[in-house]
């Protein structure tokens, strides 16, 4: 049985207090709070975080600090430097120094005692690293001085019968005299004929046919057993000691088919009866004698060399000191008097080292500093430095021509006087090969493309929030039309709207930026159309609305929080690919290039971009200055992975359904 | 399903040619570069006349009036600065008596000449300076198998490695190996193909004392083995960033898949793990991946023209550049290739939507809501 309440059983217990929303006893976040929450989780993201804004704070700085002449004009005398870091260049790596490879020694500098020689052609002595020296032998068949021994082989051509070789000297012949023929090796068809032509009869150039030479002796294959020595005493035609040249001419006994008969020659020697050489032929000397056709029909060959041996360097060699160490020059009588003028208290500064100071008397220190052998005397400043742009004289030379005299002195030029540095540089990542300092360059060229990147990618955002949003919130027939120009406008294939792009316009900043923006902004209306089609209908929008919330705060409070993240995040994704984008178009030189330059307010942009030192780093690879394309591709390869964790990080920070509390 | 396949068969030819038709009109708002040689300029603007793009008026040597009125024109055009743009003076070539003078016709006859010649005759036009006067659809067809074959060679590369590495670093999860991979897939997918070429370049070629070629072998000169070393730098250059995007890609594919309730219904039978993948988690998994496979395919090709540069390959990705070098377009060429990365690249997308309801049923093309 239902008990009956009367009304006045009840009490109103609130009848005077108005209602109101509590404040929450858990601690409250604001959606920035919440979404650093959520950004801090995956440590490795703001670890990445935190490389990427030292990679933006650098670009942004090191383009500030360095003088700008290091990375603006080009210095022909700093080309190609290679990386030098200070406390790293103690233990040996980023030194400043260079490794050469396979340098032709000079054959005088060989040390007795270690068998080693180094090259002196385009090096210093002082600044080969010898600890790191190796020398090894290459085989080549080059008709050079610096490659040793080996022999010459005389071919006869395809389809001809025979050729001749001779040597200019002139010898006057007695009859005790040898000609000594080393042959390694010879076809059993061929003949080698051995011809005097005595210049009382012709010379070379006048000779008309074999008949006006004499012929000394006849070789074949069989008569090969070391060395052949041919007597002159055995020919009587030679007995009235007549002078003129030798000549070898090779003869087949049918044409040459394929060219391949040959006589391999080890030397040629001719000897007088007392053991003195007249001429002794071998390795390069041999290589030099000439061939000589009479009748080019039948005439034909070619002298070749093989096994020759040279013998080449590896070793380390100090790029830096040698090209600030000071340069032996010699200059006229006027320039020496107009540096002199041009530098006040250079006059003043001259010590001379003509007369000996003995240890204990007064400059004795700066003597011995200075004064090396053959300095007659060095200019030093009032503390005693070397500072001004000749640091000693080392010699005058006087010439008298048509009764004028003509001084001339020789002169140590300072290396780093000419070159405007105090001390040795340090360029960190090198020099380029316009002598500009790679490490400004990379991160000027980084803050180019990085800022590029920001604006296209914020154009990207406008056109594509814009478009999507018109095409979501009217839908319908304008939806479906909006789609159909994204499709035929995305379906443009790459190449041609660059064809486009650069035959309308050419290549240059604006292009670059058309080139990152005419597609980039369907991909934002793609995703703002999506996320506008996927919340306008959710339940979260249609309680809002029941609650009397107006379109505004629908939009700003309830589907843009949703929907930021996905847009956001889509947008700083695309970065990396918009600055991939700029470095492939740079390098393909559709982009910007060296000397472009574009004002924007204060800012000022080079025409340096990463892709830009890629495409002149890459023709250096073969040089050897690898660091050209490894400090590039490193910091673009960091740069990338970094944006693309940063990208990963922001999505799951603008994601509210990730709750960050937990 | 037919209905689809034609309807989209429509759409594509629609997007082909309001493409090409924009490229044609911007390209032909740019000046002319016609051959520079003046016997072959002679022809090629011959050539134009009987293509419908220009019209040409004789002047006659003997004829003193006549020799009098082309140079007042010429005087004209180049007091106008239309000279050598719509307007082409060609001076009597080899026995030739006449003075030749070409005028451009408007774009707008020009397009529906160039459409007509295209469709009634296939004919693209000549090119003007990579092989002057040559046909300039030959010169992209003639590259067009060595461009295809990379890349199909890049397809066999890639697929199995990616299949392989996938898998396993679905199985492995959020171990030491899936972390290791997902590092290597970073970086893979950080390097710019451009960076990445060069890198491959010095250290199979220049650091290991050539073992292989550092520019792609000329043809012809070059057969067997040693012409397709040179192929293995390209093809592992666009390959191994293709394996980590597609690890990737399966690896959360897989990842999703394993947690549904069927695998769990085949471990309750008994299968152990790695059987629950193999037999039943990857079919699952491969309804995304097939299309994704066939759409890398014009990913590739779109990406190749770096690669093509920089090593040097003859590829169509090659004669583009060339005949895009500054100041020295040449356009037909550029039309014809435009045409050949179009048709891969709708081709494609077409296959790709094609075989979402060939590998799943649950999808019906062009289906009704």
């Amino acid at each position: 049985m239902a008990e009956k309440f009367p009304k006045d059983y009840f009490e109103l217990v609130q009848d005077n207090e108005r209602l109101r929303d509590k404040p929450l006893q858990s601690k409250q976040l604001t959606y920035l709070q919440d979404a650093m929450v959520r950004f801090r989780r995956n440590t490795y993201n703001v670890v990445a975080t935190i490389i990427l804004c030292i990679l933006i704070i650098l670009s942004i700085i090191v383009p500030m600090i360095t003088p700008k002449e290091l990375y603006t004009e080009t210095n022909s005398t700093l080309i190609t430097l290679p990386p030098r870091i200070p406390v790293l260049e103690k233990i040996g790596i980023f030194d400043g120094t260079k490794s050469y490879e396979g340098q032709p020694i000079d054959l005088t500098t060989i040390d007795p005692e270690t068998g080693l020689g180094y090259p002196t052609e385009g090096f210093s002595v002082e600044f080969i690293d010898f600890e790191s020296l190796t020398n090894y032998e290459i085989v080549g068949s080059e008709r050079d001085v610096k490659y040793v021994g080996g022999t010459n082989v005389l071919y006869v051509n395809a389809n001809y019968e025979s050729i001749a070789l001779y040597s200019l000297d002139n010898v006057v012949v007695a009859n005790t005299d040898v000609l000594t023929l080393d042959i390694a090796e010879m076809s059993s068809v061929a003949m080698l004929d051995i011809y005097f032509l005595d210049s009382s009869v012709a010379t070379l150039e006048t000779v008309e046919n074999w008949d006006q030479f004499i012929l000394v002796d006849s070789i074949s294959s069989s008569d090969i057993n070391g060395a052949v020595e041919v007597s002159m005493a055995d020919n009587e035609n030679l007995s009235s000691y007549p002078s003129g040249v030798f000549l070898y001419r090779m003869v087949l006994n049918n044409t040459s088919v394929s060219g391949s008969e040959f006589v391999e020659f080890n030397n040629i020697s001719y000897a007088r009866e007392d053991g003195t050489e007249v001429f002794n032929y071998s390795g390069y000397e041999l290589s030099t004698l000439s061939l000589l056709s009479l009748d080019g029909d039948t005439e034909n060959g070619r002298f070749l060399r093989s096994n020759a041996v040279m013998t080449v360097a590896d070793f380390k060699y100090d790029e830096y000191s040698a090209l600030f160490a000071d340069q032996r020059e010699t200059i006229g009588k006027e320039e020496y008097l107009s540096i002199l003028e041009e530098n006040p208290g250079m006059e003043e500064g001259i010590f001379s080292c003509e007369d000996p100071i003995l240890e204990g008397e007064a400059g004795y220190e700066t003597y011995s500093t200075y004064c090396t052998e053959g300095v007659l005397w060095v200019f030093l400043d009032e503390e005693g430095e070397a500072s001004f742009p000749l640091t000693a004289v080392k010699g005058i030379d006087n010439k008298v021509i048509l009764g004028t005299t003509y001084t001339n002195y020789s002169v140590m030029k300072n290396g780093k006087y000419a070159l405007g540095f105090d001390s040795l540089p340090y360029f960190l990542f090198g020099t380029d090969v316009f002598g500009k300092d790679l490490f400004t360059l990379i991160w000027l060229g980084l803050r180019t493309s990085l800022l590029l990147g920001f604006i296209a990618s914020l154009t990207n955002i406008v056109i594509g929030v814009i478009w999507g949003a018109v095409s979501a919130y009217y839908g319908g027939q304008v939806d479906i039309l909006m789609e159909r120009f994204t499709d035929i406008w995305g379906s443009f294939p790459q190449i041609t709207m660059i064809s486009i792009i650069t035959v309308i316009i050419g290549p240059g900043f604006w292009a670059l930026y058309l080139f990152m923006i005419y597609a980039g902004w369907i991909g934002v209306s793609r995703t703002t159309r999506m996320q506008f089609y996927r919340y306008k209908g959710r339940e979260y929008v249609l309680a809002a609305r029941t609650l009397g919330a107006g379109d505004r705060r629908i939009i700003f409070k309830h589907i843009l929080p949703n929907a930021l993240g996905t847009i956001v995040t889509s947008v700083v994704l695309s970065i990396p690919a918009v600055i991939f984008l700029e470095v492939n178009l740079s390098y393909l030189g559709f982009g910007i290039g060296n000397g472009q330059s574009l004002k924007i307010g204060p800012l000022e942009l080079t025409g340096t971009s990463i892709g830009v030192i890629l495409n002149d780093g890459q023709q250096q690879i073969f040089a050897g200055n690898l660091w050209l394309i490894i400090f590039p591709t490193l910091i673009v390869s960091i740069l990338m992975i970094t944006f693309n964790m940063f990208g990963n990080a922001l999505r799951d920070a603008l994601n509210p359904q990730l709750r960050g509390g937990a | 399903m037919r209905n689809y396949i034609i309807q989209r068969l429509i759409w594509i030819v629609i997007i082909l040619l309001t493409t090409l038709t924009i490229t044609f009109f911007l390209l032909k708002t740019a000046p002319e570069y016609p051959p520079t040689k003046l016997d072959q300029k002679d022809t090629w603007l011959e050539r134009q006349v009987t293509d419908g793009y220009y019209t040409r008026e004789y002047y006659n040597e003997d004829d003193a009036d006549e020799l009098a009125e082309y140079f007042e024109i010429k005087a004209q055009a180049s007091e106008d600065g239309t000279i050598d743009k719509t307007v082409f003076f060609v001076p009597p070539q080899n026995d030739s008596t006449v003075y030749k003078i070409f005028y451009r016709k408007p774009i707008v006859v020009q397009y529906t000449n160039w459409v007509r010649n295209v469709v009634t005759e296939w004919d693209w036009g000549t090119s003007t300076k990579i092989r002057v006067n040559q046909p300039a659809f030959s010169l992209i067809a003639e590259r067009m198998p060595l461009t295809l074959q990379i890349n199909i060679f890049v397809l066999i590369f890639y697929i199995p490695f990616g299949f392989l590495f996938g898998i396993i670093a679905a199985l492995k999860k959020d171990t030491i190996v899936d972390n290791l991979m997902q590092i290597f897939i970073m970086v893979f997918m950080s390097l710019p193909s451009l960076v990445f070429i060069i890198l491959l370049i010095i250290l199979l070629s220049y650091n290991a004392n050539n073992l292989l070629p550092s520019l792609f072998p000329l043809q012809g000169l070059q057969t067997g083995w040693a012409y397709y070393q040179g192929f293995i730098i390209p093809v592992l250059a666009a390959g191994l960033p293709a394996i980590a995007r597609f690890t990737r890609m399966l690896r959360a594919e897989l990842s999703e898949v394993l947690t549904s309730e069927f695998v769990l219904l085949a471990k309750t039978k008994g299968l152990s793990h790695e059987q629950a993948v193999v037999r039943h988690a990857i079919r699952n998994s491969m309804v995304p991946m097939v299309p994704a496979i066939i759409g890398s395919f014009a990913g590739l090709l779109s990406g190749s023209f770096i690669l093509e540069k920089v090593y040097a390959v003859p590829g169509v990705g090659t004669i583009t550049l060339r005949a895009l070098a500054q100041g020295n377009y040449d356009y037909n060429v550029l039309m014809a290739s435009s045409a050949f990365y179009s048709v891969i690249g709708l081709v494609t997308v077409l296959i790709v939507d094609l075989s979402y309801g060939i590998i799943d049923p649950q999808i019906r093309m062009g289906a009704k809501k």
